[in-house]
Parts: C-alpha cells; sequence; structure tokens
C-alpha cells in the first residue's frame, strides 16, 4: 500500500503506465498530455485504448483523490471537454471501488483508477470493466474517521439540525444536546462530508444535502462503544428512578439506555431483553444510586456498562417518567448491526429519523 | 396458524376426562410449551430470550400421572378407556406405557410417565421401569427415578388450539433438569447420538429460561431432597458430563445444530450444581 501522501496529477501518466491497462495485455492503453487550446476548455489527457485492430480515443480529466466530490467534479469538467472536443469523456482517479464504477456505468463516462480497476464505454461499440482490486491509495486517518466514534458527534448533529450559519454554531449545537467536540474537529469532520457531497457550504450556510446517505455512512462505519468495565444490578422499584437519580442536576446524562434498550421508544414492538445502560463511570453511578440497586450476576433488571465513548450520550432523550433514552440516531445504529429482526426494527427507526430530519429542512 | 398435532392431542384428551384434568407434561413437548409460556409472560430469566436456542417441538408427549393416580386402579381404568375411546392403540415395542394415534396425517405418541412413587409404592406392582396398580394390567406408566419434586407446585400454563384451551401443568426447573441429566447419563454411550444431543440443548434450554420463582422452588426442593441419592448422581453427572472440557456433554451440546454460538459451559455447569444443590 502507497504512504498516505496523496498523489500528484503529474505522477499519474508514469503509474498508469507502470501498472497497464485494467482489461489485460490484449488492451493497449496510451496516455498523451492534452494540447492546450487558448479560449477553449483544456482537458488534462488524450487517453487511446487500442484493442486489436480497433482504436478508441478518449478526452480524460485527472483528479488526485477520489472522494465524491472530487468525482463530481472531474465528471462535470469532462463533459464539457468531451462536448468541445467530441470523444467520449473518461475520468482518472486513484480508486474506483464497485460503486463508484456503477455510477460512471449509470453516466455513460469512462474512467480507470491507479489500482487496476476501470470502465471503458463507447456507447454501442465498446465496454470494458475490471473491479475488485484493493485500494492502493486510502484516504489519510482524520478524514476516513469522520463518520466514527467520538467524530461522527458532527454528522450526527446534521440529522437534529440540518442547517448552521458557522462551524461555532455547529459546535454549540452539539453542546446543547449533550456532547463536547473540538472545534478543529467538527472543521475536519465538515470537510470530509462536503467532500462527500453530504454536506454543502455555500454563502455562510452549511446544509445538510443527503440525509439518507449521511445515515448509511453512519451505519457503515459504526461501531459498538468499547466496554471499559460492566455490572449488572438489581434495581430496587422502578428503573426510571435510577435513571433519574443517576442523571440528577446534570445538563448532560451520566446513564443513558442503549440504543437497543430504546427501541420502543422510537418503534413500535418490544425486544424483550435485558436492558442495558451507557455510563461514563460506574463509580459515579453507584455512588449516586446509593441503595437503588444491588450487583448480582443472576436475574438483573439492567446491566450498566463503562465506556470512554460520548457519542451514545449526545443526543439523548428523556421521558416525563425520567427514562434517559439513546438518541434515535444511536438506536438506529446499533439494531442495524443486529439479527434480522433488530435490523427490521432499525429500518423503522431509519424512517423516524428522516422524517424528523424532512421536517426540520423544510 | 392451525395448532399442532400434540396440542390438538392433549386438548382432546383434557376435554375426554371432563376438562380441567390438570394433565402435566413432561419431556421436549413440556419444555416448548414452558418456553412458549415464558416468553409471551416476559418473566425475568437467567439469560435474555435472545440468547435462547429455539423452541423445538417433538412427536411424543410425556404425559405425568400422579403417584396416587397411579395407585388407583379405577383412575387407570378410567384413563385406558379414554385412550381407547380417543383411537390411541397401544405401541407393541412399549405395551401399556405407551399409546399412540394418528392426528391430521402424524403420528402421535403419549409416553405415560410417573415421578417417585412415595407414601403410594405399597398400593402398586413394579416390574423393572414399569409401575401399575396392584391388580390391573391395561395401563402402565414409566417409573421416572429421577423426577424427584417432579409433583411440587408445576407450572400453570394454558394452551389453546384457536377454538378449545386448556390449562396444563409443566413441572419446575429442579425436577425437569434432574430428569435431563438421568437421561443425558443413559444416552451419552449411544451410537446415535441425536438423543443425547437432545437432552444436553434441553439442559441449556432449562438454565437460560429459569425463572426467580423457579429458582425459589428449586432451592425449597434442593433441600427437601439433599440427601437422596439421586441429586448425588446428579451432581457426579454433571462433573463427568459438563465441568471440565473436553466432557461428552459439552461435545453433545456443542453438535446440536440449535446450540447457541456464546453457550458458555462453565457457566451452564455452575448453573447446574447451583439448581440442584441449592
Amino acid at each position: 500500500m502507497r504512504s498516505q501522501e496523496p498523489i500528484t496529477e503529474a505522477e499519474i501518466p508514469a503509474l498508469l503506465e507502470a501498472l497497464g491497462a485494467p482489461w489485460g495485455p490484449q488492451v493497449d492503453l496510451k496516455l498523451t498530455t492534452w494540447k492546450k487550446t487558448k479560449g477553449r476548455p483544456n482537458a488534462d489527457f488524450r487517453v487511446r485504448l487500442r484493442w486489436a485492430s480497433q482504436t478508441y480515443d478518449f478526452v480524460a480529466e485527472c483528479k488526485s483523490r477520489s472522494t465524491p466530490k472530487a468525482i463530481d467534479e472531474a465528471l462535470l469538467q469532462v463533459r464539457r471537454y468531451s462536448q468541445a472536443a467530441g470523444l467520449p469523456p473518461m475520468i482518472i482517479v486513484p480508486y474506483l471501488d464497485e460503486r463508484r464504477l456503477d455510477r460512471l456505468a449509470d453516466e455513460g463516462v469512462s474512467g480507470i483508477d491507479l489500482c487496476g480497476n476501470g470502465i471503458a464505454i463507447v456507447p454501442g461499440r465498446l465496454l470494458l470493466r475490471r473491479s475488485g482490486q484493493p485500494n492502493r491509495y486510502p484516504e489519510s486517518q482524520p478524514s476516513k474517521y469522520a463518520y466514527r466514534a467520538a467524530t461522527s458527534i458532527v454528522p450526527r448533529a446534521f440529522l437534529t439540525q440540518p442547517r448552521f450559519a458557522s462551524v461555532s454554531e455547529i459546535q454549540a449545537a452539539i453542546a446543547a444536546r449533550g456532547g463536547a467536540v473540538a472545534m478543529s474537529t467538527v472543521s475536519k469532520a465538515l470537510v470530509r462530508m462536503v467532500e462527500d457531497v453530504l454536506v454543502e457550504r455555500a454563502d455562510a450556510r452549511i446544509t445538510l444535502v443527503q440525509p439518507a446517505a449521511l445515515l448509511d455512512k453512519l451505519r457503515e462505519n459504526f461501531r459498538p462503544p468499547s466496554v471499559r468495565a460492566s455490572i449488572r444490578v438489581k434495581v430496587t422499584g422502578p428503573i426510571a428512578a435510577l435513571l433519574k437519580q443517576a442523571n440528577e442536576s446534570s445538563m448532560t446524562p451520566r446513564l443513558v439506555l442503549t440504543g437497543t434498550a430504546s427501541q420502543d421508544h422510537y418503534a413500535a414492538g418490544m425486544r424483550a431483553d435485558e436492558l442495558t445502560a451507557y455510563c461514563g463511570s460506574i463509580k459515579d453511578i453507584r455512588t449516586r444510586a446509593g441503595s437503588l440497586f444491588q450487583e448480582t450476576e443472576r436475574f438483573a433488571d439492567l446491566t450498566i456498562i463503562e465506556t470512554s465513548d460520548r457519542t451514545p450520550f449526545f443526543d439523548a432523550r428523556k421521558n416525563k417518567a425520567g427514562v434517559t433514552y439513546g438518541s434515535p440516531v444511536q438506536a438506529y445504529l446499533e439494531l442495524a448491526s443486529g439479527d434480522k429482526r433488530d435490523k427490521e426494527m432499525a429500518n423503522d427507526i431509519r424512517t423516524v429519523i428522516l422524517r424528523e430530519t424532512a421536517n426540520a429542512m423544510s | 396458524m392451525p395448532a399442532d398435532p400434540l396440542t390438538i392431542t392433549v386438548l382432546d384428551l383434557d376435554a375426554a376426562l371432563g376438562g380441567g384434568a390438570n394433565l402435566m407434561i413432561g419431556g421436549g413437548f413440556g419444555l416448548y410449551l414452558k418456553q412458549l409460556h415464558v416468553e409471551k409472560s416476559g418473566l425475568k430469566t437467567l439469560l435474555p430470550k435472545s440468547k435462547w436456542p429455539q423452541a423445538r417441538t417433538t412427536q411424543d408427549i410425556d404425559l405425568f400421572l400422579r403417584a396416587e393416580i397411579v395407585a388407583d386402579a379405577a383412575h387407570m381404568d378410567r384413563l385406558r378407556q379414554v385412550l381407547d375411546q380417543l383411537g390411541f392403540i397401544v405401541e407393541e415395542d412399549a405395551k401399556w406405557m405407551k399409546f399412540a394415534r394418528d392426528v391430521g396425517g402424524r403420528k402421535v405418541i403419549i409416553d405415560l410417565m410417573v415421578g417417585p412413587l412415595g407414601e403410594f409404592e405399597s398400593q402398586t406392582e413394579r416390574h423393572s421401569i414399569r409401575v401399575k396398580p396392584i391388580g390391573t394390567s391395561g395401563l402402565h406408566a414409566r417409573a421416572a427415578n429421577d423426577a424427584i419434586g417432579v409433583e411440587y407446585e408445576p407450572i400453570r400454563l394454558s394452551i389453546s388450539d384457536g377454538n378449545r384451551s386448556s390449562e396444563v401443568l409443566v413441572p419446575q426447573a429442579f425436577p425437569f433438569a434432574l430428569m435431563k441429566l438421568g437421561a443425558l447419563r443413559d444416552r451419552i454411550n449411544d451410537a446415535n447420538k441425536d438423543e443425547g444431543r437432545h437432552h444436553a440443548l434441553d439442559l441449556y434450554r432449562i438454565i437460560a429460561m429459569l425463572t426467580e420463582a423457579e429458582d425459589g422452588v428449586a432451592k425449597i426442593l434442593a433441600m427437601r431432597y439433599s440427601k437422596d441419592p439421586v441429586i448425588a448422581a446428579a451432581m457426579r453427572t454433571i462433573d463427568e458430563l459438563f465441568a471440565a472440557p473436553p466432557s461428552l456433554g459439552r461435545i453433545r451440546l456443542r453438535e446440536h445444530p440449535l446450540c447457541p454460538a456464546d453457550a458458555d459451559q462453565m457457566w451452564l455447569a455452575n448453573e447446574l450444581k447451583r439448581l440442584i444443590e441449592g
């Protein structure tokens, strides 16, 4: 795997030459720099594809990144060049996975990457497709983790409030819902979300544009909170009383039901398992609960998990009885990684989240 | 959904006995009924429901007769008449203990059983595993010697076929576990390992869905029968078959296709001991 340093467009011809055509040695691929013409849109390369006696020329736009935003831009530009040059369009990026190749196929644009994947389309004459080669140019870590762990609070905030005027407003909105994220983390997550065309930044407005795709990203990258310690307890009296006492006089919850245990707050049906809750410190909860619970290994009412992960506490919802539920997004993410029945419940909650987001957008 | 042939048979039998017969169902069908009952009731159990093995039913009904009934010739004659009326035919390989009939194209077998006879011992005749009232021969019960406490506070639950319903009884976890431990011990070296696998999984199921109330009853029964040799034998069986790998009970449990992937064998051994020892 190549180092995390991004490649430059100047490196691309040499890299492609070393790699050869994605479709095997029968196909020859040659890149030449596009001859610049003043006053006309200028592409990066002319790509000549030779297969036996057939030759096909393409006009190609190259990008040094493979993010949805980079691909969007490349497509926009290359269509213009294609129209001007009268040649079929092609894009060149570091990596094309199945989803991106499908998109190119749908849009009728050819594409090759620097990992051995590619699609060549000349309508009615040629269709070559090669996929499955691993990514040799993964994105850098901070971008990769925008949808995971503590940083994921930023994308989650957009599902509760889809429009912001500034980065500091996002940070304040997160704090108001019990989260805490550094300004630099908000900015990094935002850059990634813009690159992934999930959020748009324009004229001092930061707007969520693809809520469903954002939920998908969160689901794909979800990892359950790490467990530092856990205890099982028998609660004296209603569990609501314990949650109420544990969370008393605090803006941010100290004890919150897991997403899975919060399912019935957001969707019909009961997941009859033993209740589980997250806390930041079991010692603290023990002190606050006093005689409200006894630790036991058998016939417990509640399992309390201590975690350093703050995501389960973000956007927790309290009902009138004082029960603090995990957010709908947390419920969706935990259930979506469960069994068939959990996944069905997750879909119901997904509908609720998207409906709430749509309402907030309108 | 139409009721299964076993439920239909129990309802037929209860109705033919005049209703309210308090039939006690053991074996795989008893456990199946108990699992559905506990699932529906929302009772707190030792393991959450998501960790229980999938409910499975069987082909036969282990019908436990109370010792006082097995000792009463008139009662046993009446029961035999009812079985005849319902079209049951005696099974040749287990004469007068097993009866079978066809329900909707499926063969249903009733296996008549009785727990320890206690004070009624003297009013019965016993030949090996067969028990019958003195002076009659039309109906026998198979002696389930391990089933100590089987008549103590059985669990009452409802069954229905959509049109009819009835209450039946299911033994507590304590006698159920003793019976299953005995059965597993007897079948552990069978060439056909399926019986052993079923018994091992049933033991896991009994412990997984143990309720707090049953746990309390088990403590009473464990104290009451602490000197009974059945208890000592059961504890030996747990040690031999579950306490340490690679014992055969653990292997049989793992071999069962319905065994949960995260089944904890050490936990099972400890909980079985706790149940039996009190």
